[in-house]
């Protein structure tokens, strides 16, 4: 089994969108997917249609493993399952701590499930904290959306710091460039710069586009819907090159 | 830990879903949405035993799709077939094939009668059009019947949703599914079953005479059962369980000494012996092209090309030797005298009786027995690494006629321990079965050789000759290996356990 975070230290840089296609496009190439919604947004969740769960509001909800295995929903697509989070912070902190601690129960739930699931993705929350290095030491990649601007390519090396500092493992992180126009000057050259300044940016580029922007009118992944689109063939040359990578 | 394994919902619907433009609400929350619906013509099919009705499974063949319904988890699997399929090794891996893994794979499926089946799918969504579960309806409509199966397709997460989705179809009229008999009997399985062992029903004092008319029957009649299917050539089993039976027959004749009087025992032996005769050589070609695969295996593939000729010749005379039997079956001749001889078994008047036509079937039987097992262990005890194959050939023989007895017999006797004791038997059986078909095989590659090769002169010859030669050298290995072990088979069989539950049972046994 091998847990995928897909994260971002800012917002807005397309990372549901990511999370949510990369999860279709494994479990369309035949890996029992689970899909983690932890953005407290619940923004995963809404894309696969799945009402977020009640019950994991509840304080005592990462306490209990059946619960936590009870709230897995099934999507409308095969080997693709969900946990629709809708976590507050509090939740996620519980949610990293037991699964940093070996004991914990949350652990063996989690270790239940490499039986059933081939691959984890997580979906995380824009922030890096203390709570955030839990999640950087128990994947074994996380994928990180960079707009190619400045101001993207600023928080993208912050991250790469924090790594450094806290000595964490860089080689886990695999950027890729995300809403990328071509026709933009200022991206092209970003895109170049980045790449001779960090070697292992994922090659291929996610662009910006509106077929992705109507997930929410559609409620589903745009490789569902718009498949022949080039966003929906870019996300699916993403995973094929990050699971190439395992 | 405890995850939401929902168990589909298999059921029979009595009329069909009405919806409302292809939708129909359940709960407030809640509506069945029919998303495809097709229709084609099929087939219900299974073998010639009834093994898939027997175990609760139904397979239903459309284009070249195969359909398994079966009542265990998960309900429906489907898998592609080639354009004419009959046998399980014709198919590619798949999950139909790996739950038909357990029947017959030399036994053809066979179809029924043609039925058409419509397929409705259905999504049962919320209000967020998420999917909570899948259901699909078969239907098969024959000429004045139709059925509705259905099964469901739940999702991870929505059991409560599940649950009233059940509530609702068991309001429509849904009945839980629990055997496909019906289905069968309306799609043309209206035969009897057939049973090539069916049990034997004897009682302890009936006379000699009557089980001995009674087991003569059963198996005559079994074997006729086989005769279409011999003639439309289905699968090989017919033959063999036609020749089966015959041979039953034969060996009640020549095992039950005494029971008719012995001119009209000559009598009858010649008749079956002269009806299964015609059948000798199609059961050979049979068994030799069943093997095919396993014996070309066994050599290297350069020499694959000299076997596939012979096995060619085999093909070719395998359609005439049909043909031969097809006609004799067909004929008034035999058609007369196979049901003259039925004729007389119905009625032990119709048989001239012998001095022990009239002893109870139990102490009747009882001595056949233990006669024939001191005769095994006798024969067995004496071979040595030295003995001649010709002794080991007696003894195969002798185990056979000892497995005959006691299974004509095995409702006289308390079935666990005979159960067990064939059992025993069996692995002895085994080992001296497989000694002797690798001598046979041997014998008859040497004489199709040498028949060929005064017919057949051309250049093939030679490479033919090398893979035959190759394979009887190959076979000649297997059967020392097989002799080496008759021993030790024989001394397993020979415990201290066993002897003492033979003499239990049929010697100063618990039943005298």
């Amino acid at each position: 089994m091998k847990i995928i975070a897909c994260y971002s230290n800012k917002g807005g840089v397309g990372k549901t969108a990511t999370s949510v296609n990369l999860a279709y496009a494994s479990a369309h190439a035949g890996k029992r997917t689970l899909l983690c919604d932890l953005d407290p947004q619940g923004a995963a969740s809404f894309y696969y249609r799945i009402k977020p769960s009640r019950k994991l509001a509840e304080q005592a909800f990462f306490k209990d493993v059946d619960k936590f295995t009870r709230a897995i929903r099934a999507s409308d697509f095969d080997n693709l399952d969900i946990i629709p989070a809708n976590m507050t912070y509090r939740d996620f902190d519980i949610f990293l701590s037991r699964m940093k601690n070996s004991r914990s129960r949350l652990k063996k739930a989690l270790s239940a499930l490499h039986n059933e699931y081939d691959v984890i993705i997580l979906d995380c929350p824009p922030n890096i904290s203390r709570l955030s290095e839990n999640i950087f030491k128990v994947s074994d990649s996380i994928i990180v959306p960079v707009i190619p601007t400045t101001l993207s390519e600023r928080t993208f090396f912050q991250l790469l710091d924090f790594f450094k500092e806290n000595k964490l493992n860089k080689k886990k992180l695999l950027p890729f460039f995300s809403m990328a126009q071509k026709q933009k000057k200022l991206h092209k050259e970003t895109m170049a710069r980045l790449r001779k300044q960090y070697k292992r940016f994922l090659s291929t580029p996610i662009p910006f586009s509106s077929d992705i922007e109507k997930m929410g009118i559609h409620r589903a992944p745009v490789l569902s819907y718009a498949k022949s689109k080039a966003a929906a063939k870019a996300y699916k040359a993403l995973w094929h090159e990050i699971s190439n990578k395992f | 830990m405890t995850l939401t394994d929902i168990e589909p919902f298999q059921f029979f619907l009595n009329k069909p879903l009405i919806t409302t433009k292809n939708s129909l609400s359940i709960t407030a929350e809640l509506y069945l949405k029919q998303t495809e619906v097709t229709v084609d013509s099929a087939y219900c099919l299974d073998d010639f035993e009834s093994s898939l009705k027997a175990s609760k499974r139904l397979l239903i063949r459309y284009k070249n799709n195969l359909l398994l319904l079966q009542t265990s988890i998960p309900g429906a699997l489907s898998q592609k077939c080639p354009s004419k399929w009959r046998f399980i090794p014709q198919l590619e891996d798949g999950e139909v094939k790996n739950k038909l893994s357990n029947c017959s794979s030399i036994r053809a499926f066979l179809p029924g009668d043609k039925t058409q089946l419509l397929i409705e799918q259905y999504s049962l969504l919320d209000d967020d059009l998420k999917t909570i579960a899948r259901c699909t309806l078969y239907h098969l409509n024959n000429a004045d019947k139709s059925f509705i199966l259905g099964i469901t397709q739940p999702l991870r997460g929505y059991d409560h949703e599940h649950e009233l989705f059940q509530k609702f179809l068991y309001e429509q009229g849904a009945v839980a599914i629990d055997s496909y008999n019906d289905v069968y009997a309306q799609c043309g399985f209206d035969q009897p079953l057939y049973k090539a062992k069916p049990k034997l029903e004897l009682a302890v004092d009936t006379p000699a005479i009557e089980t001995t008319n009674h087991l003569i029957q059963v198996f005559m009649a079994i074997a006729r059962q086989n005769e279409d299917g011999i003639k439309a050539d289905y699968d090989t089993e017919f033959l063999h369980d036609y020749r089966v039976s015959l041979r039953k027959v034969r060996s009640v004749l020549s095992l039950f000494k005494g029971v008719y009087s012995e001119a009209e025992n000559i009598a009858l032996k010649q008749s079956f012996s002269d009806i299964m005769k015609g059948t000798n050589q199609l059961r050979d070609l049979d068994v030799y092209l069943l093997d095919k695969q396993e014996l070309v295996s066994l050599l290297p593939e350069r020499m694959h090309a000299g076997l596939e000729q012979m096995f060619d010749a085999f093909s070719v005379e395998r359609k005439k030797q049909l043909q031969q039997v097809t006609k004799m079956l067909n004929s008034k001749s035999y058609q007369q005298a196979i049901a003259a001889l039925q004729e007389k078994f119905s009625n032990t008047e119709n048989l001239q009786s012998g001095p022990k036509a009239l002893i109870a079937s139990l102490p009747f039987a009882t001595k056949l027995i233990w006669k024939r097992y001191t005769k095994v262990c006798q024969i067995a005890r004496q071979i040595t690494a030295e003995t001649p194959d010709e002794e080991v050939h007696q003894l195969r023989i002798q185990c056979k006629k000892l497995r005959y007895l006691m299974e004509f017999f095995s409702d006289l006797f308390p079935q666990k321990m005979l159960k067990h004791l064939i059992k025993a038997l069996k692995r002895l059986q085994d080992n001296l079965g497989r000694f002797n078909d690798f001598s046979v095989q041997q014998e008859s590659l040497q004489e199709f050789l040498s028949t060929y090769a005064k017919k057949h002169r051309n250049k093939n010859l030679i490479a033919m000759a090398e893979s035959i030669g190759a394979l009887i050298i190959l076979l000649q290995q297997k059967q020392c290996r097989e002799r080496d072990q008759v021993m030790q088979s024989f001394s397993s069989f020979d415990s201290l356990k066993i002897r003492d539950e033979f003499s239990q049972v049929f010697h100063h046994g618990i039943n005298q």
